[in-house]
């Protein structure tokens, strides 16, 4: 039997350890989503407009934009991250609304809110985890639920920053949970591969307790442009970062901001 | 000003001008030829077999390959390169196994059509200077103009190593006193990669501007050049980042993919 996909691995069956890793960035999650409003607003995406962010994780940008006054959409398909960011909505006093799909089938859960969206959002490197096609196609969804006019925004790492930065290895710890990467950059094929091991720290041994092959296609700006244009997008604008900087190879993000026509 | 020229009217009009340029690349072209012999080899090309060199500029691969007992045929859009590539020709007493005409590469496959070869060649970043489809187009048509086991290689600039290690500015010097600076930039939007040529002559501590020149083209990473030939029918072999045949990685600076017919 083959083994389990990692999205399935890290995001359900080990969601605990990824509940973690999503908690750690909550301290920088309002100055993100301020961010993303900025790039909304230039986009003429105000609020009260509705927001699609998918996935959502554990809601850590929809709650913000909540705040600002965007009445937010979050999509994922760990119930444990719902249920950590339905806790996140109370804690912040605002109510998002949160639902259960998988991303790749995303159109067929939210069937009744075609054309509904002003603005999609798709965040912390969420596409390439299956393949192009399947990336292709979730921006198509994408578009059909966008209202016209509607704006598409994707977040994801820059692969050329990775060119410039790539490391073979990487360890990082939140309390007693520890994290080590090793990592392989494909260049036949562009995609960042390799195991994640967890480790929870016990005095000074790490108990293993978990290992999953974390593999994930990189685009670099100018193939994230392509891409959404091939699924029905018009890019506007390209950054490297939500302050709307140049993207350069400098830039560890990657921000598109795309335009669903008006007429469509 | 009027003397900026784009690309086409560089290899036109002012085809001397880059021909210093190609001049400066003899050297290791020897060398390089040798690499392509062998690459081809190891891959089952026939001892003697017959290559299209397209294009061929100032003939420096088409010349050494001819030497090293294939039959070779170059095409360029430049007759002033091919003019000095048969002037090489002659010099370095060349027979039959060499032919060269002047040809643009977009149309190579009519061109030559019903000439199968056992292996083409593009060499020295030859593609990018249109859009994706174009390349895609040549591409297809070399898959046209070689015989069922018939192999390619491109030879193309690493974009991953001008993303790495692209600096923005250079200088060469030429022996007749020709001074070029060339400011270069990475477009992160279109992967274009950006050059502007000053060209000048010294005169004494002075640099008096002769021309310019504007050349931006296409510059593809592994993965997307293995895409692109995998589109026009082509099945990537193998790949190396050096005419000293190292593996691809963004250290190095070229691209260099050998093909076979898929």
């Amino acid at each position: 039997m083959a083994a389990a996909h990692w999205t399935d691995q890290l995001f359900l069956e080990h969601s605990d350890i990824f509940v973690r890793i999503h908690e750690a960035a909550l301290d920088r999650a309002e100055r993100q989503a301020r961010g993303v409003a900025t790039i909304l607003e230039r986009g003429s995406v105000r609020p009260p407009a509705a927001i699609l962010d998918a996935p959502c994780g554990i809601g850590r940008h929809d709650v913000h934009l909540e705040k600002l006054g965007y009445r937010v959409t979050g999509v994922d398909f760990s119930p444990a991250f719902l249920e950590r960011a339905r806790r996140l909505a109370v804690e912040t006093g605002v109510s998002p609304e949160f639902l259960q799909a998988d991303l790749r089938e995303i159109e067929r859960t939210l069937s009744d809110r075609e054309r509904s969206f002003s603005a999609i959002l798709n965040l912390w490197t969420s596409l390439g985890y299956w393949s192009e096609e399947t990336d292709r196609d979730i921006l198509r969804q994408f578009h059909r639920l966008a209202a016209p006019g509607g704006l598409l925004v994707v977040d994801t790492i820059n692969r050329d920053w990775l060119v410039r930065n790539f490391r073979p290895h990487g360890y990082e710890e939140w309390g007693d949970l520890v994290h080590v990467e090793e990592r392989t950059f494909d260049f036949r094929t562009s995609w960042i591969l390799g195991p994640w091991r967890f480790y929870t720290r016990r005095d000074r041994d790490l108990i293993h307790k978990a290992t999953m092959s974390v593999d994930h296609r990189a685009y670099a700006g100018h193939e994230l442009r392509v891409l959404a244009e091939s699924a029905g997008w018009h890019p506007e604008a390209l950054f490297g970062g939500f302050d709307m900087a140049a993207l350069t190879a400098e830039s560890p993000r990657l921000v598109l901001v795309a335009r669903k026509d008006e007429r469509s | 000003m009027a003397d900026i020229v784009g690309m086409e009217d560089l290899f036109l009009k002012q085809g001397e001008l880059f021909l210093k340029l190609h001049e400066r690349g003899l050297e290791q072209s020897e060398t390089e030829a040798k690499a392509i012999a062998a690459l081809l080899k190891r891959h089952g090309m026939p001892e003697g077999g017959s290559i299209l060199d397209a294009p061929c500029g100032i003939g420096r691969h088409s010349i050494h390959l001819a030497r090293l007992g294939h039959r070779v045929s170059g095409i360029d859009l430049s007759p002033v390169y091919i003019e000095r590539a048969n002037h090489f020709r002659q010099k370095l007493k060349i027979g039959d196994g060499l032919e060269l005409r002047v040809g643009d590469l977009r149309n190579v496959g009519k061109l030559l059509e019903g000439r199968p070869f056992d292996a083409a060649i593009n060499m020295w970043q030859s593609l990018g200077y249109w859009d994706d489809e174009t390349d895609r187009s040549i591409l297809r048509q070399f898959h046209g103009l070689t015989t069922a086991k018939g192999l390619l290689i491109v030879d193309v600039l690493n974009r991953d190593n001008l993303v790495k290690y692209l600096t923005p500015f250079g200088l060469t010097r030429f022996d007749d006193g020709t001074e070029q600076h060339e400011h270069r930039r990475l477009n992160f939007e279109t992967s274009q990669l950006e050059l502007v040529w000053e060209f000048y002559n010294r005169q004494g501590e002075d640099l008096k501007h002769k021309s310019t020149a504007k050349v931006r083209f296409r510059v593809y990473s592994l993965h997307e050049l293995r895409g692109l030939l995998a589109s026009a029918g082509w099945q990537p072999l193998e790949e190396v980042g050096s005419f000293a045949l190292d593996p691809v990685s963004p250290e190095r600076k070229r691209l260099i993919v050998v093909s076979s017919k898929a």
